[in-house]
């Protein structure tokens, strides 16, 4: 099993080191990536998203426990988020952020390993859907009330944001049963094959070490929230929902996996510590690269 | 629906996607340098890389192949020399000339293992390594002598610019990989090919971005030469060629394939730089994009793929 994980892991995060490479090295600087990353928000993870769940079969087994969970799991997180930010007295803005980092999880890299565990037919929807809508949610609203814009303001965003736009309209294409149709999904599907590259390489180049100075306490709370609490939380659910084997360590895989960087791109909206954000997903990219092979085999145990 | 069709359809629809999103100003154009540069610092040197590494080349005539597909740009480059007495204007004649002899292996990339299978893929992975020295000196050499640049072309540059070029030097890691049977699995060659994976998905997006209907309008006639230079004269050359050495099967259908692909970016970005027609040559690009989805099934058909 330790063969399968390495060979599942090494590649995944060898890819965000690449993508770091390819910057640091001065081969692409930043000015050059934000037009990658324009293209892996607006229409990359869309398109990936929208194949996922267009194609998702929702009568599949466990699709019902499997999403309760990961909905369970958000709203726990959320809830952690905002009560450690209490408990460690931090400002509003930092609240937001680790509310944010601690709910909103990234599943392209999830996604990516689920795919090197289990096979390309591993189908993540289930619980992709609730953890995106509930995370990108909690994001945004904290991000705007944090500097006091209004729920009318977070909601504009949240509306017109791309990622839930693709999630709502796979939704529907899934209910009308659009997968039947090759002429349309097709082209989207050749799109979304480059997603998980594309964005691993991207999430490498936006790793930001420079971030990781002061603010210790928020940064390490953060870390701990998203790599060890998180897992345990959702592992612990995947027991008691009687979640077992590759549905169990798909939920310890979203658990465990780093801050998604779009909560970067939240943060940055609302002008709301988008630098504490950088460091937070820089930090739990590095302890999640530690951890989540362990807890996967753990997940894989049970 | 044959493989070929079923292939060309999301080929199609990714590049129609791209225009879109450059068209609506979703991504606006001056965003898609950064993709492109992606595309050619990284990602396609790791798919053809990974193609040619872990390809089996026995029994695919790789040696007749690359001999015609190689010569068969020698002899476009000729036909296209040839064109100069009757255009008179320099600049005009350098873009008939890369229109000629450009190619936009990418396009067949992404065609090749759908339609013709893993053997197709491996053979069109090959091409680069030959021919992308080999064009861009005769482009470089007659843009020098006709473009309308007063400026030396910096020889030093062109020369470091050939030899540092990410996608020879994926060609060549890739051949030195399958030779010697190293990095045929392990991370090395995994995450070599996860990276591999974005190369067409981004690329089709990104030639989709840069088409230019606009430039369509200029000098009709010019343009009207060069891409029957590009998506008639080209798969008929490498046609003769294919069977003057004995290529056949697959191999001559990737061959014919070869010929008949549009025009490449790459022109433009060279038009622009040492005084070329670049409207010319985006005309070109555009044209031959849109008409090689009636002309590379046609050729392939023809050559019995």
């Amino acid at each position: 099993m330790s063969a399968l994980i390495a060979s599942a892991f090494a590649p995944v995060f060898a890819m965000i080191a690449l993508g770091w490479l390819v910057r640091a090295s001065g081969l692409m600087d930043r000015t050059l990536w934000s037009g990658v990353n324009a293209l892996n928000h607006r229409v990359l993870l869309p398109a990936f998203l929208f194949v996922m769940i267009t194609r998702a079969d929702l009568s599949g087994d466990h699709v019902g426990e499997l999403a309760l969970a990961s909905t369970s799991g958000s709203l726990i997180m959320i809830a952690l988020g905002l009560a450690a930010g209490r408990a460690l007295g931090l400002k509003p803005a930092e609240t937001a952020a680790l509310t944010a980092v601690a709910a909103l999880w990234n599943l392209v890299l999830t996604m990516a390993l689920a795919e090197r565990l289990f096979g390309p037919d591993i189908t993540g929807a289930a619980v992709v859907l609730p953890g995106v809508v509930l995370g990108a949610g909690a994001a945004v609203a904290g991000f705007a009330a944090s500097q006091g814009a209004g729920p009318r303001a977070a909601l504009q965003r949240i509306v017109r944001d791309p990622v839930l736009i693709a999630c709502a309209a796979g939704m529907a294409a899934n209910l009308a049963g659009l997968a039947r149709l090759p002429f349309l999904l097709t082209p989207l599907e050749l799109t979304a094959a480059g997603t998980m590259a594309v964005i691993l390489l991207a999430m490498g180049a936006g790793l930001d070490f420079a971030a990781l100075k002061g603010r210790l306490r928020a940064l390490a709370a953060a870390a701990l929230l998203r790599t060890l609490i998180a897992p345990a939380i959702y592992l612990g659910l995947a027991l008691a929902f009687g979640l077992r084997g590759e549905s169990a360590a798909l939920l310890a895989l979203a658990g465990g996996a780093p801050a998604a960087a779009v909560t970067y791109a939240f943060a940055a909206d609302f002008r709301s510590e988008p630098g504490l954000v950088a460091g937070m997903i820089t930090l739990t990219v590095l302890t999640s690269a530690l951890a989540l092979p362990l807890v996967t085999a753990l997940a894989l145990m049970i | 629906m044959s493989a070929l069709t079923a292939a060309l359809i999301p080929v199609f629809g990714v590049i129609a996607l791209g225009w879109l999103l450059r068209r609506t100003r979703l991504v606006r154009a001056e965003l898609w340098g950064g993709v492109n540069r992606l595309c050619y610092q990284a990602l396609l040197p790791a798919l053809l890389f990974s193609t040619i590494a872990s390809a089996d080349y026995d029994g695919l005539q790789a040696g007749p192949f690359l001999i015609a597909v190689t010569l068969g740009f020698v002899v476009m480059a000729v036909v296209s020399l040839a064109l100069k007495p009757l255009i008179a204007d320099g600049p005009a004649f350098t873009s008939v000339f890369q229109g000629g002899v450009r190619w936009n292996g990418f396009v067949l990339l992404a065609l090749a293992a759908p339609a013709f299978g893993a053997e197709g893929a491996a053979l069109a992975a090959l091409v680069f390594a030959p021919t992308v020295p080999l064009i861009n000196v005769m482009c470089v050499a007659v843009l020098s002598v006709w473009g309308a640049s007063d400026r030396a072309p910096d020889l030093k540059q062109v020369a470091w610019r050939i030899a540092a070029n990410p996608l020879i030097l994926g060609c060549l890691a890739g051949l030195a990989a399958n030779l010697s049977g190293l990095f045929q699995d392990g991370v090395i060659a995994d995450t070599i090919a996860l990276v591999g994976r974005a190369a067409l998905p981004l690329l089709l997006l990104a030639i989709g971005a840069g088409l230019d209907f606009s430039a369509l309008k200029a000098r009709p006639r010019l343009l009207a030469l060069a891409v029957a230079l590009k998506l008639i004269a080209a798969p008929l050359a490498f046609y003769a060629l294919g069977l003057a050495f004995g290529v056949e099967g697959v191999a001559l259908a990737v061959l014919v394939a070869v010929g008949a692909t549009p025009g490449a970016a790459a022109a433009y970005v060279l038009a622009s730089e040492m005084g070329g027609d670049a409207r010319l040559t985006a005309g070109h690009v555009t044209a031959t994009t849109l008409l090689a989805f009636i002309a590379m099934p046609f050729w392939i058909w023809l050559a019995g793929g």
